[in-house]
């Protein structure tokens, strides 16, 4: 079995061999193997290409010339024992010096495939195999949302699928969209000189992916074939998309969600968060959801929020007016439903009342899923709009940073969300960012966070990184510098990543800050220096998750 | 980075998005300034050679920032001797990145691609370059003329830049194969190019002077072949900055006089040394000139000595081909970072032969998949040629990206490494 990396892999001629071909769609655990025989740096579909043929001992594989990092995979795998390992050169262009060029690499590729094999090359097989990969698809039935973008594989489209229930998820990304654009097929080719041109022709007038030098066309078709919506996916490292995103984001005219793996499953907490926020703006609601609806539009007296966080867990009781009776923060621990229990019981104990008392409980977070309360369950990007617009009615910009992620909400009048963005795996700008200077510090949160505003000089920590960031602060610390200016530092640091997000979900006047770092007062004064405006905070900014949270359970 | 610096930097980049003709101005108005101080008051600490190119690279990015009529847009790889040929004004992308962060403003231009949503991870030259033309800070070219060669950003930032710009762009197909098909594709695409721009600039090109060009391209890389074994025994103060002038001066300048002038200057200063180097460091890739944990160790330093930089190198082919189509193509086909990795092994090999370099520094650039996806195999080859190779992961424009700290004992450590070893 021959494994492919790319759609302009010339499959049908494998199958001309009589090969079965596999399209790798790896997903590894980790990178321990591509980190080490290549770079940490290198896009991770290529790592996951190069762990995965460790992983399960490949031994055929096909390159093309697509990209840097597939040529640099290439070199990695050469080195290891492989039986049948080439890299098919691909032009850039497709005029007919260049379908010249590539028909004559497919038929040496050919060549050497059956001196390898030993097997004859027939070209009947391959026509048939074009033919079956240039019929058209049949059309989606119902409304299409459209994955686009770099490589998703099965993994990204199952959860897009599973999050957009109603929707038909249709796969655009440059490994999806593999359609031979043959106008006609002939019924057969003098010789096989004759098909390999044709077949070079068809092979480079595919829907060209980002690394073709002629892309006209393709924005617009990749606008126009979307849909209801459309979720535009980017690989760490890999640059292409990020291109064609910039185009799209302010002209798409349809929701747009931009999203960015890894390709690993490590991240699939903040995806599913992600794209079920996004369901929520294409109007899906969960099937639990909209049963609990029916039973809350009874009567709802009283309704908790559960927000379950990476770092805490929060819980309030509001009343039917929306009035708080109740609150709890706990940290979250090791156990994310043990603490969503303990911290409602603390906040039914502070508004006096029994749990049997609640009409209706909503849970948000990440930890959402696995409370097994009998909850119902929203995004906290839903939340955090509905308390935000509770707390701060005159906000249209809501800047949330937790533990483990950030976000920027804007919202209309209504608490409506009208677009959110979030920052991507890493942690830069982020609660745990702080968290991990602070003990690098040997300071808590709370020294921190009073230290940082008794900075006399100004320091600058030009890493964002976490990791050589905490580089930088020990390197300080070894210079004498005073803490608070080192924390001053750190605050502008977390400031211009935040305004920075803030620019790229072109936020407007109107600030609120939510989550555990707004209560940091030193981080929300350099945010609103680097916004160049005021910035409301509560002393329940904490809660906000929870209390939008309630506010949806009792159904406003 | 000096107060004065710091102050005018981050003045023009706040006029970046506001005012980006004005901050334009303001940075050409420092590189003229600077331009003047390299004339009066050079370096004392380098020789006359250096101190020279210094001068030329500074108005290497004068011209053509200041006559963007005549400026054609182009890779670091791309051959310009049609430019020089047509007396139009070749401005290399990367070069432009380098000196925006000289005047301390790569981070306004840098932040303006991410705000337009271009990745974090893609390579900061070109971000800083996309940054330009998506703020405006970029003028508008008479053309846009890039390669494929080395690297994908090659293929995003001057398709953006033509869009943004309106500026017509021709691109270069680099083919992964070094066989002579695929220096005569280069070659046509290259006679197609000059045909074209002859159309976009009104003007004809004279094949005399192309020849011409070629010719001293020629002679430049046989004088620099002749500095190379000088570099085992003598020393030659450098420092990183130098260094990086010495890369624009073999691609996008070679062809003009005044570097074939750089390159017998050179040869001259090497030939008159007669300090001997102590530990010889080949450097793999662009360097981080600005930043000062490195400096301190490489800046005029005769131990350990900066012997050679591979991006200084990696054009130098000697060839008898009289053509001066195939002679362009043959340069870029038979680049020692086009190909398989092999092919950039066994020029570091033999570079490090010739210069008898102590040990490799292979400097992973952020964003550069071209290289850092190589690195490990690059580090395992030499190492296995008795090639001591630090793989130093940092930043060639972003300063954000360069920790000096970590820097810092990363190199401590390798030369100490290098000084207890026979």
């Amino acid at each position: 079995m021959i494994c492919l990396s790319c759609k302009y892999a010339p499959v049908e001629l494998f199958v001309g061999f009589g090969e079965e071909c596999r399209r790798l769609d790896p997903n590894p655990a980790s990178f321990s193997c591509a980190d080490s025989c290549a770079h940490p740096n290198l896009c991770g579909f290529a790592k996951a290409v190069i762990e995965t043929a460790a992983e399960e001992g490949i031994r055929e594989i096909l390159f093309t010339d697509c990209c840097d990092a597939m040529r640099r995979s290439f070199d990695v795998l050469r080195q290891q024992n492989l039986r049948f390992i080439r890299l098919l050169p691909l032009p850039h262009k497709k005029g007919a010096a260049e379908i010249r060029r590539f028909a004559e690499e497919l038929e040496q590729l050919a060549a050497d495939y059956a001196a390898y094999s030993g097997k004859p090359f027939s070209r009947g097989l391959a026509l048939a195999a074009c033919r079956k990969a240039s019929a058209e698809t049949e059309r989606a039935k119902g409304p299409v949302v459209t994955l686009a973008g770099a490589h998703g594989g099965s993994l990204l489209l199952g959860q897009a699928q599973r999050a957009l229930p109603g929707f038909t998820v249709v796969d655009d990304t440059c490994s999806g969209n593999r359609h031979l654009a043959a106008e006609s097929i002939p019924k057969g080719f003098e010789s096989d000189r004759a098909f390999f041109e044709w077949y070079a022709r068809a092979l480079l007038q595919m829907k060209p992916c980002l690394r073709m030098a002629d892309t006209a066309g393709r924005t617009q078709a990749t606008r126009g074939e979307a849909g209801a919506g459309m979720i535009y996916h980017t690989v760490k490292f890999c640059d292409y998309y990020s291109f064609e995103y910039a185009a799209l984001k302010d002209s798409a005219g349809i929701p747009l969600l931009k999203i960015e793996t890894d390709t690993t499953p490590q991240s699939s907490g903040q995806l599913k968060t992600r794209l079920e926020a996004f369901a929520e703006t294409l109007g899906v609601q969960k099937e639990e959801s909209q049963k609990m609806e029916k039973k809350e539009n009874r009567t709802v007296r009283y309704a908790a929020g559960i927000d379950s966080g990476s770092t805490s867990t929060d819980a309030v009781v509001l009343d039917a007016e929306g009035i708080l009776l109740g609150k709890a923060i706990l940290q979250t621990g090791m156990s994310a439903s043990g603490s969503a229990k303990e911290a409602l019981a603390q906040a039914l104990r502070e508004a006096g009342l029994d749990q049997s008392a609640l009409d209706a409980v909503v849970a948000t977070g990440y930890g959402r899923d696995v409370l097994g309360m009998g909850s119902r369950t929203v995004t906290e990007i839903t939340c955090h709009a509905k308390g935000a617009h509770a707390l701060f009615p005159e906000a249209r910009t809501i800047i949330d940073i937790g533990g483990q992620d950030s976000k920027v909400i804007r919202i209309d009048e209504n608490g409506a969300v009208l677009n959110f963005i979030m920052n991507d795996k890493c942690a830069a700008g982020t609660g745990r960012f702080l968290e991990m200077q602070a003990r690098a510090l040997g300071l808590t949160m709370e020294e921190m966070s009073r230290m940082g505003l008794t900075w006399k000089s100004e320091v600058e920590i030009s890493n964002m990184c976490t990791v050589f960031a905490e580089s930088e602060v020990v390197s300080l610390v070894a210079k004498d510098t005073p803490l608070p200016d080192i924390i001053h530092g750190l605050n502008r640091s977390v400031a211009a990543k935040t305004a920075s997000l803030v620019r790229r979900g072109k936020g407007g006047l109107g600030y609120a800050m939510t989550g555990g770092v707004s209560r940091n007062a030193g981080v929300v004064t350099c945010l609103s220096e680097a916004l160049g405006a005021p910035i409301q905070v509560s002393e329940l900014s904490q809660l906000c998750g929870a209390i939008g949270a309630a506010l949806i359970g009792l159904g406003k | 980075m000096g107060d004065l610096v710091r102050s005018f930097g981050a003045y023009t980049e706040k006029q970046m998005t506001p005012h980006p003709v004005y901050a334009r101005r303001l940075l050409l108005a420092a590189y003229r300034a600077y331009g003047l101080k390299l004339q009066l008051l050079p370096s004392r600490a380098l020789p006359p050679s250096k101190r020279y190119l210094a001068r030329v690279s500074m108005e290497c990015m004068v011209r053509p920032l200041s006559h963007p009529s005549r400026q054609i847009l182009t890779s670091v790889f791309t051959p310009c001797e049609i430019f020089h040929a047509m007396d139009l004004y070749p401005m290399c992308a990367e070069q432009f990145a380098t000196y925006t962060n000289g005047a301390g403003a790569e981070h306004g231009l840098i932040e303006a691609a991410e705000r337009a949503g271009i990745s974090e991870t893609f390579c900061s030259y070109h971000k800083a370059v996309t940054g330009a033309a998506v703020s405006g800070v970029l003028p508008k070219p008479l053309a846009i003329v890039n390669t494929s060669l080395a690297c994908d950003a090659n293929n995003l930032t001057f398709r953006k830049a033509a869009e943004l710009l309106g500026a017509p762009q021709y691109y270069i197909d680099v083919p992964w194969q070094t066989d002579a098909a695929a220096v005569e594709y280069v070659a046509e695409q290259l006679r197609e190019m000059a045909a074209w721009l002859c159309d976009v600039a009104g003007q004809k090109l004279s094949q005399e002077r192309l020849r011409e060009s070629v010719e001293r391209s020629r002679r430049t890389i046989r004088t620099l072949w002749k500095v190379l074994p000088l570099r085992r025994e003598r020393y030659v103060p450098t420092d990183l900055t130098s260094e990086m002038y010495e890369v624009l001066m073999v691609h996008n300048a070679l062809g003009m006089p005044e570097t074939l002038r750089y390159a017998e200057m050179l040869l001259q200063d090497y030939e008159r040394a007669q300090e001997k180097p102590g530990k010889k460091i080949l450097w793999l890739h662009s360097n981080p000139f600005y930043q000062k944990a490195v400096q301190s160790f490489f800046n005029y330093s005769r131990d350990p000595f900066l012997a050679l930089t591979e991006m200084c190198y990696d054009p130098l082919l000697l060839s008898e081909e009289t053509d001066p189509w195939r002679a362009m193509a043959e340069r870029l086909v038979m680049n020692s970072f086009n190909g398989p990795v092999e092919r950039r092994i066994g020029r570091a090999v033999q570079m490090a032969g010739l210069t008898g370099a102590d040990g490799a520094v292979l400097f992973c650039h952020w964003g550069c998949k071209q290289t850092c996806g190589a690195a490990a195999t690059i580090r395992a080859a030499l190492e296995e040629k008795g090639i001591p190779t630090l793989i130093l992961n940092g930043d060639g424009v972003d300063r954000r990206n360069a920790p000096d700290g970590q820097t810092s004992t990363r190199i401590g450590a390798f030369l100490e490494m290098l000084e207890g070893m026979p």
